[in-house]
């Protein structure tokens, strides 16, 4: 009687701190309210940190209060002979032409779902250190679909994938954003100074997917 | 037994597949090769991939990883994006502006070539036409009639700016772009390097236009360009091209392998993917034919005189390293021991420690010589001691010369 009584209240005791161990749901749905139920996919194809040699004004500058991002090409527009507005030496016409870019990344974004996704916004790039560390969140200028220079409405179809190019202000200095206080500082660090970008997605506000580029480079000035 | 037979029908195998992505040496071969294995190379990414890692021999450089990270991967990277329309327009040495939609060529024909004379059609149009990378710098300079002259363009027979066209890039805006033909390209002969071109010069003058300094673009000189944007200054002199399929590596330090011919085309492509910022990609038919173009180039109009006193100079002293057999060039060599600059060399983006040897096919055409045209006339060259500082006796240098004006 004694070992029946044990073995009941032992049996209870122990299905008792196994209820109370573990409240996540294993039901297979994601409970965290952040996220969204879409599952989109971001694949990598191209970037650049831009160059702003000539138009260091244009940089990402982290020091700099209302950095706001604005709308714009990335790419300072071709040559227009009419143009005399260029910022250039006084009474000298450069044309409208900088020897400036700004910052790129190319995606590929896939809806592989059953519903069609809207309300899809680039939501973020953070620029990450060697350790991973995200270091800055860069300005985004716009997001354009690649196919016909469109602004990205933020639809993508269930099935369908769409390449997305997202113009950014890069950092003026590279090296400088993501060094470390002890690292060594010269010639070669900030010619091969390299970082990759964390693409934040989010549908309906609601965190979607996030890619993790490999690093990337500032724009060069000539690499043939 | 049996078991024994399976590894031996294995291993066989596996060297027959080896051996189908090897091509021959010699450059109409080569081409024949190339014509074969076409569509191969447009289709079948893996391949391409192969002949990536394959030619950059030292992947830690930061020029070979920006490729591997981005080149023929199984998904995303380069190969996902656009590819450029292939129609161009001259831009007009008179000023008449043209436009890619009314006065546009597209390079692409409706059909790709079947035979080695097809593909290098296709091919020189492709080296004279096809915009291999835009510059601001030089998209002001086009504008500025007042400044050919004084960084070197030309215009050719149609009345065209030289190695200069218009094409719409990947976002739909008209630009003008260089092609091979504005460094490699003078006086309308393909292969023969533009030693009078400055675009350094033209570089200061566009920032100096901005109101910022010009740096150290004034120091390149004409004929001489620096390829990295890195912490070295080393402008290098622009090359012939005639030998390059003779080659064992290509750029300066030898930072490309050239196994196969296929590795010129995969350079071509990639390339052109930076020199577009990273935006688009060329077509790769139009690739591969720049490439057998350039592997099956006129040689200049030279006739070498291997029956001379000074080619049998040549033959103690010289063709260790530039082998007559191979267009006179030869193998990497390590650069501490060559009395030239060793910058290059230590290049922190593309330094390898070594320098590959180039052809000397077309040097009778004159100098500057050495990687970065340091030495003015062979006769200078020959005094410095190169290669490794023992100069000639005089005798010796002087039939030498004979000789190498003849190559």
């Amino acid at each position: 009687m004694n070992t029946l009584r044990i073995l009941i209240l032992s049996t209870l005791a122990i299905t008792a701190l196994t209820a109370c161990g573990d409240d996540t749901d294993y039901s297979g749905g994601n409970t965290d309210p952040e996220t969204t139920e879409f599952e989109l996919e971001a694949t990598y194809i191209s970037g650049h940190y831009g160059s702003y040699r000539d138009c260091a004004e244009e940089a990402f500058n982290p020091n700099a209060e209302g950095n706001r991002p604005e709308g714009g090409e990335g790419f300072m527009p071709a040559p227009d002979e009419d143009s005399a507005d260029a910022d250039c030496a006084e009474g000298e016409d450069c044309g409208g032409l900088f020897n400036c870019q700004h910052a790129q990344v190319t995606i590929e974004l896939a809806n592989p779902g059953d519903e069609d996704a809207a309300a899809i916004d680039i939501a973020e790039l953070l620029i990450l250190d060697a350790e991973g560390i995200e270091r800055a969140s860069l300005p985004i200028l716009s997001t354009q679909r690649t196919d016909d220079n469109t602004d990205f409405d933020g639809n993508l179809a269930a099935g369908a994938a769409q390449n997305l190019r997202i113009d950014f202000r890069g950092p003026l200095n590279l090296h400088d954003l993501i060094a470390n206080e002890d690292e060594d500082s010269d010639g070669d660090s900030f010619s091969n100074a390299a970082a990759p970008l964390r693409i934040l997605i989010k549908v309906n506000n609601k965190n979607a997917e996030t890619l993790d580029t490999p690093a990337i480079d500032a724009l060069p000035e000539i690499d043939t | 037994m049996k078991r024994l037979t399976w590894t031996y029908a294995l291993a066989l195998w596996i060297t027959l597949s080896a051996c189908q992505t090897q091509a021959p040496q010699e450059p109409q071969d080569q081409a024949q090769w190339m014509v074969d294995n076409a569509q191969r190379y447009l289709t079948d990414r893996a391949w391409r991939r192969q002949h990536l890692e394959t030619s950059l021999w030292r992947p830690e450089l930061p020029y070979a990883r920006k490729r591997l990270d981005s080149y023929g991967l199984e998904r995303g990277g380069w190969d996902k994006l656009q590819t450029i329309a292939p129609t161009v327009a001259p831009v007009r040495a008179d000023g008449q502006p043209s436009d890619v939609h009314n006065d546009g060529q597209n390079l692409l024909p409706q059909q790709l070539p079947t035979t080695v004379e097809g593909w290098r059609a296709l091919g020189k149009e492709v080296f004279w036409k096809m915009p291999m990378r835009r510059d601001a710098y030089m998209e002001w300079i086009a504008q500025r009639p007042e400044l050919w002259d004084d960084v070197g363009l030309q215009t050719d027979k149609d009345g065209n700016i030289r190695g200069l066209t218009r094409f719409e890039d990947a976002r739909g805006n008209q630009r003008v772009g260089l092609t091979c033909g504005i460094c490699h390209g003078d006086n309308g002969v393909a292969g023969k390097a533009a030693r009078q071109l400055d675009l350094g010069h033209a570089r200061a003058l566009f920032s100096q236009a901005l109101g910022n300094t010009p740096g150290t673009f004034e120091d390149w000189g004409p004929g001489r360009v620096d390829v990295t944007s890195d912490s070295v200054d080393d402008p290098l002199t622009i090359k012939n091209l005639w030998g390059v399929p003779h080659q064992s590596h290509i750029n300066t330090s030898g930072s490309i392998q050239l196994h196969s011919p296929a590795a010129l085309a995969v350079r071509f492509e990639t390339q052109f993917i930076v020199g577009h910022a990273m935006e688009a990609r060329p077509n790769r038919a139009l690739m591969w034919a720049l490439a057998i173009y350039i592997v099956t180039l006129d040689r200049p109009q030279t006739e070498p005189q291997t029956d001379t006193p000074g080619a049998d100079v040549f033959q103690t002293r010289c063709a260790g390293c530039h082998n007559p057999q191979r267009g006179y060039s030869g193998d990497l060599v390590n650069a501490e021991a060559l009395t030239s600059s060793q910058q290059s060399a230590r290049s922190p983006l593309r330094g390898t420690g070594f320098y590959k040897t180039p052809s000397l096919l077309g040097i009778s055409s004159g100098g500057p010589y050495l990687h970065d045209g340091s030495q003015p006339t062979l006769g200078d060259l020959l005094d410095s001691g190169h290669p490794f500082g023992q100069p000639l006796p005089e005798d010796d240098k002087h039939t030498l010369l004979q000789f190498l004006q003849t190559l």
